[in-house]
């Protein structure tokens, strides 16, 4: 008996073992940082793809005021001129989600809600 | 049939967000993924694939009636009960009570088009989801459209129609306007999913119908000028189910096999036949309007005095009629002994399968998100706080379909309209024809223009989703 237990243990370990290299603690975050200048985006992707379940944190800094808003997700971060905030995102649902801004009221100028990139989460 | 900009345009769902009033992204925003290229890939070549297998069979195949079967769900007898009258005038109370609302709270209720009933009973609800019945149930429409009824009622507590004949050369013409308009409000107008400015359209139609009913009757109106009624019956003909209404009575239901109904007794005249590809042209544009090679366009036209969608509008059933003509004029070649006229007149409903696939592929995840805003908004339709069924803080749920099954659902639909319009084509090529080598020759053309179009529904599917206004 005690042999067997023995082996039953073992197996359960070893299945502990498999699935513990199979899932994998959640994803560590990945950040990508962004600048927007003159209601553009100045560096990174125009997509940002994502499988779902990934995590990402958008480090942002803009050259005017304005609020940057996630569609779908419905995630915003008001921003100030030259002050860098981050933006965290799990990425749940699968979909192609437009990333716009919103200016201040008072701002002039055309182009008053460009969409500066897009997300894209792929399902796995 | 696009829910496009209007729906597009109904405001974020923008409670979480800083400055709400100054947003206005569409109702109608779809966050769909492109199709990837190995499904875009498959379902191009089951399409082509099944295009040929069905040429081959097609050749090998006899002359039979087809579309004879019908089964009658509801008998005239049986239509005149009056428990069945009963139901009847119960779906169209609350289609009336539902027109009402909407137009009440669109004129009177919170402007945010999330927190207001009429865009969402408007985009997403009727529009889309009466296409979706109309397509694949049948005519529901032709049973409780709300003005008919209400002008019905008008006629029976002592108002008398006018009943001059409309000219025959109207044809369907006033349809066709009247739904170039709405398809222009629902692309190209800005005021789309502002509640009051639906309402406000809303009445305005309503007026020139009752107008339009008093003067010419309203049989001949629902005949020849309301425009829904002409759409949602296009689409009803591919259904799997006849509705005869006839004096605002239903008489009778019958079932039939799917798309039959789509095959014409007689060459359509030519203002049906632009009606044809007018909603054959809009249900593209729709999407078309959404993809980069668009928005690489309207980047273009940025300093142009007009719209560019206005544009698109005006151009697009003009390009589709234009492509449709040449082909019908090699079919009328190949087949020899037949007018171009009258295989036009013939084969544009065959195509209309091909329009419903790509719209159900277009709008099947819109309709499950959007659709969903009428949960909390029948709690609370004028979005003045109410909770009547406790409903009113219900959240909006994304992804309520799977992504991967919207891309699988989406070829399949497209592949199945494909067939069924190649089914419709051919049968229509053997009962026309004089010889089934005539009849044979004559589905080369046809094929191509089926394949092409069908091939145009799956690019605009593959495409990544870029907003351009």
């Amino acid at each position: 008996m005690i042999p067997r237990m023995g082996a039953c243990k073992q197996v359960l370990l070893l299945i502990l073992a498999v699935l513990a290299v199979a899932v994998p603690a959640a994803e560590p975050w990945r950040t990508i940082d962004l600048r927007v200048a003159e209601r553009r985006l100045e560096n990174g992707p125009k997509t940002i793809r994502l499988v779902r379940g990934e995590r990402v944190t958008l480090r942002w800094v803009a050259d005017e005021k304005m609020t940057v808003h996630v569609h779908g997700y419905d995630i915003a971060l008001a921003l100030e001129p030259g002050i860098m905030k981050a933006m965290p995102i799990e990425a749940r649902v699968a979909g192609r989600f437009p990333v716009t801004a919103h200016l201040a009221p008072g701002a002039g100028g055309r182009h008053r809600e460009p969409t500066l990139l897009y997300l894209e989460v792929q399902p796995e | 049939m696009s829910v496009g900009a209007a729906a597009r345009r109904l405001a974020c769902p923008c409670a979480l967000v800083a400055a709400p009033a100054a947003h206005a992204h569409g109702f109608g925003q779809r966050y769909d993924l492109p199709l990837p290229l190995s499904l875009y890939v498959t379902g191009a070549a089951l399409t082509v694939a099944v295009s040929c297998v069905m040429l081959a069979v097609f050749v090998r195949s006899s002359p039979h009636g087809a579309g004879e079967a019908r089964f009658r769900l509801l008998p005239e007898a049986l239509a005149r009960h009056g428990a069945v009258r009963l139901l009847v005038a119960l779906a169209r109370t609350i289609a009336v009570a539902g027109y009402l609302l909407v137009v009440a709270a669109g004129f009177a209720g919170n402007q945010n088009p999330f927190k207001n009933v009429a865009p969402v009973t408007v985009w997403a609800l009727w529009w889309v989801g009466m296409a979706y019945v109309s397509a694949l149930v049948g005519d529901v429409w032709k049973i409780v459209n709300p003005l008919e009824t209400i002008f019905r009622v008008a006629e029976r507590a002592g108002l008398r129609a006018l009943r001059r004949e409309l000219p025959p050369a109207a044809g369907v013409w006033p349809a066709v306007a009247l739904y170039l308009v709405f398809i222009w409000m629902e692309i190209a107008w800005d005021a789309s999913d502002r509640p009051a400015a639906i309402a406000a359209a809303i009445a305005a139609y309503s007026l020139v119908t009752w107008i339009g009913m008093f003067v010419f009757g309203a049989e001949a109106w629902l005949a020849h000028c309301e425009a829904f009624a002409r759409l949602f019956g296009t689409l009803a003909r591919f259904s799997p189910s006849e509705v005869r209404v006839a004096g605002g009575r239903l008489i009778e239901w019958r079932l039939r096999p799917y798309a039959v109904g789509l095959l014409p007794r007689a060459p359509l005249g030519i203002s049906e036949i632009a009606l044809v590809v007018v909603i054959l042209a809009s249900v593209s544009l729709d999407g078309f309007l959404e993809t980069p090679a668009w928005a690489a366009i309207a980047e273009g036209m940025d300093d142009w005095p007009v719209s560019p969608r206005t544009l698109a509008i005006a151009l697009a059933p003009l390009l589709f009629l234009g492509i449709y003509i040449i082909f019908c004029r090699l079919i009328a070649w190949s087949a020899g002994g037949v007018s171009t006229r009258r295989v036009a007149g013939l084969f544009a409903p065959t195509l209309v399968p091909i329009a419903i696939a790509y719209q159900i592929a277009h709008y099947l995840s819109f309709l499950a998100m959007a659709g969903q805003y009428i949960i909390p908004l029948a709690s609370d339709p004028f979005g003045v706080g109410w909770d009547l069924f406790g409903t009113g803080t219900y959240f909006v749920r994304l992804g309520l379909v799977d992504a991967r099954a919207v891309w699988y659902v989406s070829v399949a639909a497209i592949v199945a309209g494909h067939i069924a319009a190649l089914f419709l084509g051919h049968l229509l090529a053997l009962r026309e024809f004089a010889g089934r080598r005539a009849a044979v020759r004559s589905q080369w053309p046809m094929l191509v223009l089926m394949v092409g179009y069908t091939t145009l529904s799956l690019w605009i599917i593959a495409q990544p989703i870029v907003t351009t206004r």
